[in-house]
């Protein structure tokens, strides 16, 4: 999710828990003392980066998509479809 | 206006990253922070309210900083840096390893673990009367004369020649030992002749039944189901076929007709007793082992003879009309069962007891045959306590080893798990006191000691339940007075600890090349694994 979020805009902690929330309409609840350990993961392994940069009067950390995490995403979207595909024709099979 | 960067920065700390990392981290949640502060008074909350909503969002500070710390470097939180329950730096981890050696210094702790050894390979008490520990103490007595200890070496000494060595040492020292006499008596070894022993104990005591019993022994374990039977068979039933060999007859009658019966199992008792405790080892298993390995005559040996007596002579006198011979015979086995109960325990008492309702019930027969039954029934209620002996033992037993059963399992579970936390705890320890002198000495000891710092408080925890179950059978050897009541208090406790055998009937026998293969598996797994994380890592890290 996070990796979908950055795919077209670099963003900062703060706004990807709120974008979380706000875009599944409260249905998925991330907890931010997750959201910093996940994003420093992911930054570890090369798939975001992190770098400060100047917003209204103070810095902030906003994190971009690498070429890695892009290609990472990819892989995960096809993977993610193919599972929601999978999952929607077994639950909304309708019998006659 | 809050200092939201020292609010974070107190209570992410210590964060044993980069000074640089470190601030960045800080600074990016004190912002995260700030921001809901703000969201919340612009949302309509009090200050207070505002600054509440603002730190639930990290309700749990410690495991913020662990996954910070795991996320960053990939390893877990150095062990001296952890501020956890079971973190090192709190005192009452070291409290409780201190409390868990405490432990060793009870007296009942110390016994309960050595206990283990009974269901765990009995390697402690094998040590015990082993040459390699007896030969020492036989050096001893020989230069301080002391004929006590070199009787001890007599009684349990492996070497058969060398304990019959230290026999004759110690009878030469006091002739009132000449008893030990009696372990030489059941040699089965073509080293060591049994027939000087057995003469010179029968020398020693002539009123005594026992080393009479002991000679004709030899015979019948031999040739009671041998050629005697075949020869005699015939004409009585076997094993009694063996009363025509005079070998065995004729120490029989002199036992039978002996003014006592002594096993020496009271003196035998005292002895051991006191070596052990000379020797340091208060340990009523090893009494137990110590007293139980004493020499009893054979019992069929003797439930033969008393039956030919009984039934062989006098039913054939009774049933001939001499009822004077008959009553003769009767009353030779029903005195020699009497000598024998009065004087002997265990299963020799139970086995006396038989004879000597036997030979009643036959007397009491032969007194209503001969019209006297107003005696036959004196006599048949003066035998109340022999009723039944064998059911109220039985019951007495079984009864005893059902708790004691029980008690056994629980000091073998817990023992067995106070041995492997203690394992741990060392190891934790070990590991703890490295990485406080060289903290970046190695990931995986860290890793190690974070996930072993549950041992100490468990072995504490493990060490109480086991003394709190252990305790009811918990004695000094000095507590005994006899033999009959260390085997009644604790012979049933120390017989389901040594049957209750985890290790040996079962774990060793069958599971220990399961285990073994399974761990291997598992090791062979854990490093596949690890070796796949890594290069999946890698090859992330090295993509474009």
């Amino acid at each position: 999710m996070i990796l979908a979020l950055l795919e077209h805009q670099p963003r900062h902690g703060y706004e990807i828990g709120k974008l979380i929330a706000e875009r599944s309409a409260g249905v998925v609840r991330f907890h931010v003392a997750s959201l910093y350990p996940l994003l420093y993961r992911l930054e570890r392994r090369g798939w975001v980066k992190g770098a400060w940069e100047p917003v209204g009067g103070r810095r902030r950390r906003f994190y971009r998509l690498t070429a890695s995490g892009r290609k990472t995403l990819a892989s995960q979207r096809i993977r993610w479809r193919s599972f929601s595909r999978a999952v929607n024709r077994i639950v909304e099979v309708r019998y006659a | 206006m809050h200092d939201w960067k020292e609010l974070v920065r107190v209570r992410l700390s210590p964060l044993p990253l980069e000074p640089g990392r470190r601030e960045e981290i800080i600074e990016e949640l004190a912002l995260q922070l700030e921001d809901a502060y703000s969201e919340a008074l612009a949302g309509g909350a009090s200050e207070p309210e505002a600054l509440r909503r603002s730190l639930a969002q990290f309700q749990d500070w410690e495991d913020l900083r662990k996954n910070v710390f795991h996320a960053v470097k990939a390893a877990e939180l150095p062990v001296w840096q952890q501020s956890g329950i079971l973190s090192p730096r709190r005192p009452w981890v070291w409290t409780a390893l201190i409390l868990s050696l405490a432990l060793f210094a009870l007296f009942g702790f110390r016994q309960a673990l050595a206990a283990l050894s009974f269901p765990l390979g009995n390697s402690w008490s094998e040590r015990a009367f082993s040459a390699r520990t007896l030969d020492p103490i036989e050096r001893r007595a020989i230069v301080q004369g002391d004929s006590r200890a070199l009787a001890f070496v007599a009684l349990h000494h492996p070497d058969i020649n060398v304990a019959s060595g230290a026999a004759e040492k110690a009878i030469a020292l006091d002739s009132r030992l000449t008893w030990i006499s009696a372990r030489f008596a059941q040699a089965q070894t073509p080293t060591l002749n049994p027939v000087p022993w057995i003469a010179r104990l029968q020398a020693w005591d002539p009123d005594n039944a026992f080393a009479y019993l002991l000679e004709a022994d030899r015979f019948f374990d031999s040739r009671a189901f041998g050629a005697a039977w075949q020869r005699h068979g015939a004409v009585l039933e076997p094993p009694r076929g063996i009363v025509i060999e005079s070998n065995f007859r004729l120490p029989m009658q002199k036992a039978f007709a002996a003014l006592r019966y002594d096993s020496y199992a009271r003196q035998r008792f005292e002895l051991d007793r006191t070596v052990l405790q000379q020797q340091g080892w208060d340990r009523p298993d090893l009494l137990i082992q110590a007293v139980g390995s004493r020499p009893i005559p054979n019992l069929l040996a003797v439930r033969t003879y008393s039956g030919y007596l009984i039934t062989d002579l006098g039913e054939t006198a009774q049933k001939a009309g001499h009822f004077q011979e008959a009553a003769a015979q009767y009353q030779t086995a029903a005195q020699f069962g009497a000598h024998m109960q009065q004087a002997a325990p265990g299963i020799e008492r139970l086995i006396a007891k038989g004879i000597r309702k036997q030979s009643y019930e036959h007397i009491v027969a032969l007194l209503r045959l001969q019209g006297r039954a107003e005696q036959a029934a004196l006599l048949e209620a003066s035998l109340g306590d022999l009723h039944d002996a064998a059911g109220f033992m039985a019951r007495e037993f079984h009864s005893a080893d059902v708790t004691a059963g029980r008690a056994a399992s629980l000091v073998l579970f817990f023992g067995v798990l106070v041995l492997a936390l203690g394992v741990a705890t060392l190891a934790w320890l070990v590991a703890v006191l490295l990485l406080r002198w060289k903290p970046n000495v190695c990931g995986v000891l860290n890793q190690f000691a974070s996930l072993a710092r549950i041992a100490p408080p468990s072995m504490f925890l493990a060490g109480l339940c086991l003394d709190g179950a252990y305790y009811p059978y918990l004695r000094h050897i000095n507590q005994f007075e006899s033999g009959d009541q260390l085997f009644g208090d604790l012979l049933p406790f120390w017989e389901s600890l040594a049957g209750t055998s985890l290790y040996r009937g079962f774990w060793l026998n069958m599971l220990i090349w399961p285990t073994l293969w399974c761990v291997a598996i598992a090791a062979v797994g854990a490093i596949t694994l690890r070796w796949v994380a890594i290069r999946r890592q890698s090859e992330s890290l090295n993509e474009p």
